[in-house]
């Protein structure tokens, strides 16, 4: 039997509990398998995911509990194996899972959380890139400023949640258990928009106003600065440069870009 | 005109202060680390070792886990690789694979060696991708002519993409195939012949593989060609039954070294010489006081006579029979 069949028999067995021990593994003498010995590569598999699921995932793990936990690892890596041995990048789209998850469905607010901790992560791990000062404005002629393009910083992720997903995981910060049952007691469907970004060397995670996080989605998705103005409606000019003060301030900007340069 | 005869690292009086430099003149071609003890790198280890300057040979990562954009963990391995000789031992590579390479995964270690020139690079004689994915554990092969061609032309291939040679690594097993036509040291030595790669020797794997197949570990250890190690490997084991109620050991790298595996380790250095030693831990991680105090361990058994005597003749072992 060639080594392809083999491997191929072996990687099958490996992903399927249900299936027997290949037969290039057998016995010679009896023919018999010795599971026990081919269980742990299963259990070093499915262990070692989990782990780093459980890695990428601290506070949904702290939220469903380690039994919980392992059921759903076991569960996402059956339809979605790694695709690259990098396994900071592995669990990109547990959010989802879990969203269609039936056993996490009393827990509503779990894939915005999940959104937050994989936003994190990338962040964490992400392009280093400097942030400009808000005063970078100040060099647009004036009759520019309107047609003007924010570039974001690369690491940032917009999370908009119907839930008050920042706030359960700020309270997971620190082992700070009369917070956590504060937070987790009083959770009602009010929504949070929250920013991810790691503009130097810490990870921030900023809860802001819908207003706020609809703006930076609009100028994340390239929207000029007077497009954006426009879109945020009561025509504030004040709240407006506040707001953009702000998105400048958090360091979630990195550059200008003229509009009509790339039209 | 005779070279003068470079003293390695570890048996020199000052050793701390000598030692790390890569490359000592001593001994193999594939020895680039400094012939002492070094430790797996640790997150939670690395701001105490910067910050008091620990006394420590060397280090070894995953590159799997230095393969994101930037971010702190660039920062830190940055700030490391400046004051020691680093070493970057993957998992990934699935070099025992039927399939082809992930090109894209040997271009992400082309380039972490381009960023921070590691003194070593070494991989494991295992597989972990199949079609459906990475099956992120260190899966075993038989050892067939069929295979020793595919694992010899996957290193050629590794070994042309980063213009350097690796190690590789003897696995640690639980199961064997009864398909296997060739013994294991065979295997290694004959893929190093053809490659050119040099061999990681973990005695811990020796342990745990001869214990879980009833073989004997002092005879690997004396029949293994130690004149092609570049890299040797400690590291804790658990201990579960099989089917058969026999003793099943599981390479775990999560406690400390234990005596048996000490005993090969001095087998293995009394007849090599001095060899770069890795500590390996890599979960239920102890505080640093412990990995050190492990490191220290065999940093004396590196300086032991015998160690330093065999290390003058490196290599030689055949030379020194004809000279008696």
């Amino acid at each position: 039997m060639r080594w392809h069949d083999v491997q191929a028999a072996f990687a099958n067995a490996l992903m399927n509990p249900e299936l027997s021990v290949p037969e290039a593994l057998r016995r010679k003498t009896d023919g018999q398998p010795n599971t026990a010995r081919f269980n742990v590569y299963r259990n070093n598999t499915a262990t070692s995911l989990t782990d780093a699921l459980g890695d990428t995932y601290p506070v949904v793990k702290t939220l469903v509990g380690d039994e919980f936990f392992q059921a759903l690892a076991r569960a996402y890596m059956a339809s979605h194996l790694p695709q690259s041995p990098v396994l900071i990048q592995y669990g990109a789209e547990m959010a989802d899972f879990i969203a269609g998850f039936a056993a996490a469905q009393p827990l509503p607010f779990l894939a915005d959380v999940a959104r937050i901790e994989w936003a994190w992560l990338q962040a964490y791990h992400g392009e280093d890139r400097e942030s400009v000062p808000v005063d970078v404005l100040s060099s647009v002629p004036p009759e520019n400023v309107a047609g003007t393009r924010l570039v974001m910083h690369p690491t940032l992720h917009i999370i908009r949640s119907p839930w008050p997903a920042a706030s359960i995981w700020s309270a997971h910060q620190d082992d700070d258990d009369e917070a956590r049952a504060a937070v987790l007691a009083g959770i009602a469907p009010h929504g949070e928009s929250v920013l991810v970004l790691r503009p130097s060397l810490d990870v921030s995670v900023e809860c802001v106003t819908s207003e706020v996080g609809d703006l930076v989605q609009s100028l994340a998705d390239g929207a000029e600065l007077g497009e954006a103005a426009e879109q945020l409606g009561n025509g504030d000019a004040a709240t407006f440069g506040g707001m953009l003060a702000y998105i400048f301030q958090i360091g979630a900007v990195t550059g200008l870009q003229q509009a009509d340069a790339n039209s | 005109m005779t070279m003068p005869l470079a003293m390695p690292a570890a048996c020199s009086t000052n050793a701390f202060h000598t030692g790390s430099s890569a490359g000592s003149s001593a001994g193999s071609s594939a020895v680039s680390l400094p012939r002492r003890a070094g430790v797996s790198l640790k997150t939670e280890h690395i701001q105490h070792i910067l910050d008091t300057r620990a006394e420590m040979g060397w280090f070894e990562v995953h590159p799997e886990n230095y393969m994101g954009a930037g971010g702190p963990p660039h920062r830190m391995l940055t700030a490391i690789r400046e004051q020691y000789p680093l070493s970057l031992h993957g998992v990934g590579l699935s070099i025992g694979s039927d399939g082809p390479l992930d090109q894209d995964h040997i271009a992400r270690l082309k380039a972490l060696a381009d960023r921070y020139e590691p003194a070593q690079l070494s991989e494991h004689l295992a597989w972990s991708t199949h079609d459906a994915g990475y099956l992120s554990d260190l899966l075993p092969l038989p050892y067939t002519n069929e295979t020793v061609a595919t694992v010899s032309a996957h290193i050629d291939e590794v070994q042309t993409a980063l213009g350097r040679t690796i190690l590789l690594e003897n696995p640690a097993t639980y199961v064997i195939f009864e398909t296997s036509t060739i013994d294991e040291i065979d295997f290694l030595e004959e893929i190093s012949r053809r490659t050119g790669c040099g061999l990681l020797l973990d005695i811990n794997n020796v342990f745990v593989s001869c214990t879980n197949h009833g073989r004997a570990a002092e005879a690997y250890i004396d029949r293994f060609p130690l004149h092609r190690v570049g890299e040797v490997h400690l590291a804790g084991h658990a201990e579960d039954k099989d089917d058969d109620g026999a003793r099943l050991l599981i390479d775990s790298h999560d406690r400390a070294v234990i005596n048996p595996v000490w005993d090969l380790y001095r087998r293995a250095i009394a007849r090599a010489g001095p060899l770069p030693t890795l500590i390996e831990w890599d979960s239920d991680i102890p505080p640093w006081e412990t990995l050190a105090q492990e490191a220290t361990k065999a940093e004396k058994i590196l300086q032991t006579d015998e160690a330093c005597l065999n290390s003058l003749h490196p290599g030689q072992e055949a030379g020194l029979d004809e000279m008696a």
